[in-house]
């Protein structure tokens, strides 16, 4: 009952409307203001690339000043338990620009899957080779695109 | 245990991440060539007209080599972004060619401020030519382009002529205009579908395609007329349409499509490659399979095409920092 | 008559069969992987069309074309993923249906109802076609530009249980779409200097991100729970669930609704099947006898969703061959095809080529047949990848999504998008936001900015080319209606309170 506790609570962030809205809008506040340093200017007195931008940056602020103002009383939960996935796909992205693909992606599944508590080996080691090897069937012998490689494949 | 598991897997990664630099050696210049597989770099999306007339290449110089030649799409920003990714490459080695178009090599650097110019790039040979033409639809009182013009100069911004704003065929009519003294406004479109859909609603009075090919079946049918053609010569499917050059206007131009390397490739590979691509782009099996993709077979070799895409890329310059259109 | 049995004829050689069976097995499994779309699937098949005679070209591509745009609505249902962006609708009720169990009713009321709008697609085509190309080149700017007013304010109004919350998310979609260059002059916008930057946040991996890997993301969290709880998180497929014919015809009204729909928006060009689709799930809930059941897994809101994309696979086929303008990437790259065939779409193809154009027909129907027959057998294998465990799916969705991200453009720069927008796709979850107006509205924002600039140019900055033709009236009259009547509802609802 205690451990249970312990690691439901673990990680879980409340934040109240408010601060959600409030960041919304102050995204939007900072692109309104990059606009003129951000957009060229274009021909056209009022038809020009920048009338876009105004109109969508300021329509967000206004909107998301009312969310803020409409769920000031409502919290939202979010779980940061989920840093392991995360992490997988930052793995992914860092690792097959290193060591390329194929080899990341067998490392990055067995990552995974034991973070799903899998403790079965050969299932582990059946499904990280399986996946790589029908990515590379499918993609590079039936359709010609290659995955990146780095210092290995 | 969780934390174990994620210590470990996080050394596996970095680890060979030390070993990384320096195993890469530089690449000799081969004498034989080509010895392994090909890529060519595709900067628009697949199925396009360049994609198509990439696979063309691809699959004719493939049925040569004996080794693969493959086709990579790298799409983005109007071309830019797989030409750039080319040009700043400094492994120049000649298995990476770009199919470049004139559009990304001679206009954008401009209006875009890229970090790239034609310097950037040696040529191995100019593929092939399209024919540009200025279209309306059949119910306009106009019959040549010097009937518009003349129009043009008595109603000065009256008429909407649409191309891509800041393209290729935007400054080659404001070159037209500028000649003659005729005042219009740009419609901008996108690319030659939407500028046929505008010229054909009625959305806009003259369309300026980057290919008259667009407006084809229209032109058979007798619902679209072509005023005139930027190329040198009459097309041969159009036999009464004058070009711009027979009716007095010295401008002529056809968008074209070369192969090009980083400029970072030893120069005796490039010569060894200008001979061997050279056969390819000249063989029967490719001309019959650009003439169906209406592009002109218009095959120059390495250094005409390397001085033909640094004068247009002069030319262009100043033309366009006079329409205010280059970026700081 | 003697001659059209004699195309028919002609056309069920066993060539043609053939390629048809191949195409459609093709277009379906590309279509089914998440990141990988149907465009991608035409264009591979491409260079085979090189030695094919027209007809059979034309029927290779279709097939894959077709099934492609079905293929996403099976892995909408099985993964929650869209495997095409037009099946980013199905995914609500679909993938809500296939957690309670009932995946294979779901996958059944998708394959009927694409099959449906595939047959009404087909059949407006053959009877109207000309009439309704000569209808869509009356869209101009500023109808197109009502039009996409219209698709976003359906969307937000309904597809959310709180207006502001919809209304947020839709204008947070209309601003990722100015990022990267503007689309009408080029220009760079928000590049920061960086010159992948350029394409901004691409579409494709956005999709990939805000749907697949934020539900990686959220079933992390549950199971996290769930193992502090020792509960399993794997739902048992119920076998027997299945969708009856007379269940799926009581939806007549949706159905028709939603391929009209489709068949409209495919015969526009520059629309695609993503913006029927949204348009008509958001209608059919908005008509529904029982709105309630949207997003809690509706087989009404699937055959909403997927009639719609579907139907516009066959109307797409109207501006392309009566006027040579293909409406979208898809049909850009069968133009293509024709061209190389020797064919020039446009006004004349009817009468040049009138045989060719009989076969296509007769092609278009034999597709539809392989579609239903494929699809059922797919169906009941794919259904048994609900079977796997999600410790082992998961990992390995992660790595089909990466590659079909990367894939598009072959750029490692999809990818970081794709694990930004799987960020960001787990807020919108956790705070209960609509995903579908932001998704919309980055699919509709370029085509909103560019008619409206191209309105403005057109009539020199004056707003009233907005009421100047009776469509641009006709649809200024629904959409103050639709917004007018949701207001009327929002203030009836707060006087009952």
């Amino acid at each position: 009952m205690e451990k249970k506790d312990r690691i439901k609570l673990k990680g879980l962030v409340t934040v109240p409307g408010i601060a959600v809205g409030l960041a919304i809008a102050a995204v939007y506040l900072v692109l309104t203001l990059l606009i003129p340093s951000q957009v060229r200017m274009t021909q056209g007195h009022l038809t020009n690339a920048r009338l876009y931008p105004y109109f969508v940056c300021i329509c967000a602020m206004l909107l998301a000043l009312g969310f803020a103002l409409t769920f000031r009383k409502n919290e939202f939960t979010f779980d940061l338990g989920i840093w392991p996935m995360v992490l997988a796909s930052l793995m992914l992205y860092f690792g097959t620009k290193t060591l390329g693909f194929y080899t990341s992606s067998v490392i990055v599944i067995a990552y995974m899957m034991l973070m799903w508590n899998n403790r079965c080996w050969w299932k582990i080691l059946l499904t990280s080779v399986l996946t790589p090897v029908s990515i590379y069937l499918a993609f590079t012998v039936g359709m010609r695109i290659f995955m990146p490689t780095g210092i290995l494949i | 245990m969780k934390k174990v598991i994620v210590a470990l897997f996080l050394l596996v990664l970095v680890l060979p991440c030390a070993f990384a630099q320096g195993s890469k050696e530089a690449v000799s210049a081969e004498v034989e060539y080509p010895t392994g597989p090909v890529t060519l770099i595709c900067p628009w999306a697949a199925g396009g007209s360049t994609d198509i007339t990439a696979r063309a290449i691809a699959s004719v110089a493939e049925a040569r080599f004996g080794s693969p030649v493959v086709v990579v799409n790298r799409e983005g920003g109007g071309s830019t972004i797989g030409t750039q990714e080319v040009a700043l490459s400094t492994k120049g080695d000649g298995y990476t060619l770009l199919v470049g178009t004139i559009n990304a090599l001679a206009v954008l650097p401009h209006t875009m401020g890229l970090a790239y110019s034609p310097a950037n790039f040696k040529a191995i040979g100019q593929v092939c030519s399209r024919d540009m033409g200025i279209i309306c639809t059949a119910d306009k009182p106009w019959n040549t382009i010097t009937d518009f013009i003349q129009d043009a100069k008595a109603n000065p911004g009256k008429y909407l002529v649409s191309c891509p704003q800041g393209g290729l065929q935007n400054i080659l009519f404001q070159r037209l205009a500028d000649m003659t003294g005729a005042q219009f406004r740009v419609y901008p479109v996108n690319n030659d579908t939407e500028n046929l859909t505008a010229v054909l609603g009625g959305v806009s009075d003259l369309g300026v395609p980057g290919s008259y090919d667009v407006a084809a079946g229209q032109i058979a049918a007798g619902q679209v007329k072509v005023l005139a053609l930027f190329s040198d010569t009459r097309a041969a499917s159009l036999p009464n349409v004058p070009t711009l050059k027979e009716l007095g206007f010295d401008l002529s131009f056809a968008p074209w499509t070369s192969l090009l390397v980083p400029a970072s490739t030893p120069d005796s590979l490039v010569e060894k490659m200008r001979g061997v691509w050279r056969e390819v782009i000249q063989s029967p099996e490719l001309a019959a399979l650009l003439a169906k993709n209406k592009q002109k077979p218009d095959y120059l070799d390495g250094a005409e095409t390397q001085l033909t895409i640094e004068k247009q890329f002069k030319d262009f310059g100043e033309t366009i920092k006079s329409m205010g259109l280059a970026a700081k | 008559m003697a001659s059209f049995l004699l195309i028919v004829q002609s056309t069920f050689t066993l060539k043609i069969l053939l390629l048809i069976l191949a195409g459609s097995l093709f277009g379906m499994i590309v279509g089914a992987i998440p990141g990988l779309n149907t465009t991608l699937a035409v264009a591979i098949a491409i260079p085979i069309t090189f030695y094919l005679e027209p007809v059979e070209a034309l029927a290779l591509l279709s097939a894959v074309y077709k099934n492609g745009i079905y293929g996403g609505s099976v892995s909408a249902v099985l993964l929650g993923v869209p495997g095409t962006p037009a099946a980013a609708c199905t995914v609500r009720d679909g993938y809500a249906m296939a957690k309670k169990g009932q995946a294979k009713k779901a996958l059944d009321a998708a394959l009927y109802a694409s099959v449906f709008a595939d047959v009404v697609g087909n059949t407006i085509l053959i009877l109207t076609a000309s009439w309704l190309a000569q209808f869509a080149l009356k869209f101009g700017p500023s109808e197109n530009t009502l039009l996409v007013v219209f698709a976003l304010v359906v969307v937000s109004l309904v597809g959310s249980s709180s207006l502001l919350k919809g209304l947020l998310a839709s204008i947070i979609g209309l601003s990722l779409a100015m990022l990267g260059m503007d689309p009408m002059t080029g220009s760079p916008r928000f590049t920061f200097g960086n010159i992948n930057m350029l394409s901004g946040v691409t579409l494709i991996p956005t999709l990939v991100g805000m749907f697949a890997l934020s539900e990686i993301f959220v079933e992390y969290s549950n199971f996290c729970h769930a193992k502090a709880e020792g509960k399993s998180v794997d739902v048992p497929q119920d076998k027997k669930s299945r969708l009856s014919l007379k269940e799926f015809f009581s939806y007549w009204r949706t159905l028709i609704r939603s391929s009209l729909i489709g068949v409209f928006i495919g015969a526009l060009p520059g629309s695609g099947p993503s913006t029927a689709s949204f348009i008509s799930y958001s209608m059919a809930q908005r008509s529904s006898k029982h709105p309630e059941e949207f997003g809690e897994g509706s087989v009404e809101g699937i055959c909403a969703s997927e009639a719609a994309n579907n139907g516009v696979c066959g109307a797409a086929y109207i501006p392309l061959l009566t006027l040579g303008i293909p409406g979208d990437t898809i049909t850009a790259i069968m133009y293509g095809a024709l061209v190389l065939q020797g064919i020039t779409p446009g006004p004349l193809v009817f009468t040049q080529q009138g045989d060719m154009i009989t076969g296509l027909y007769v092609t278009l129907f034999i597709c539809s047949i392989f579609m239903l027959v494929l699809g059922k057998i797919l169906c009941r294998t794919l259904t048994n990848v609900l079977n796997v465990p999600k410790g082992i799916l998961f990992p390995v969705i992660m790595i089909i999504c990466f590659a079909g991200s990367y894939s598009m453009n072959n750029t490692m720069y999809d990818v970081l998008v794709m694990i930004i927008a799987g960020v960001l796709g787990y807020i919108y979850k956790r705070i209960d936001m609509p995903i579908a107006p932001t998704l919309i509205g980055f699919i509709l924002g370029s085509q909103m900015e560019r008619s409206l600039l191209q309105s403005l140019i057109k009539s020199e900055n004056n707003l009233s080319i907005f009421v100047g033709s009776p469509i641009a009236i006709a649809f200024v009259i629904i959409i103050v209606l639709m917004v007018g009547s949701n207001f009327w509802k929002l203030m009836k609802a707060k006087k009952q309170k």
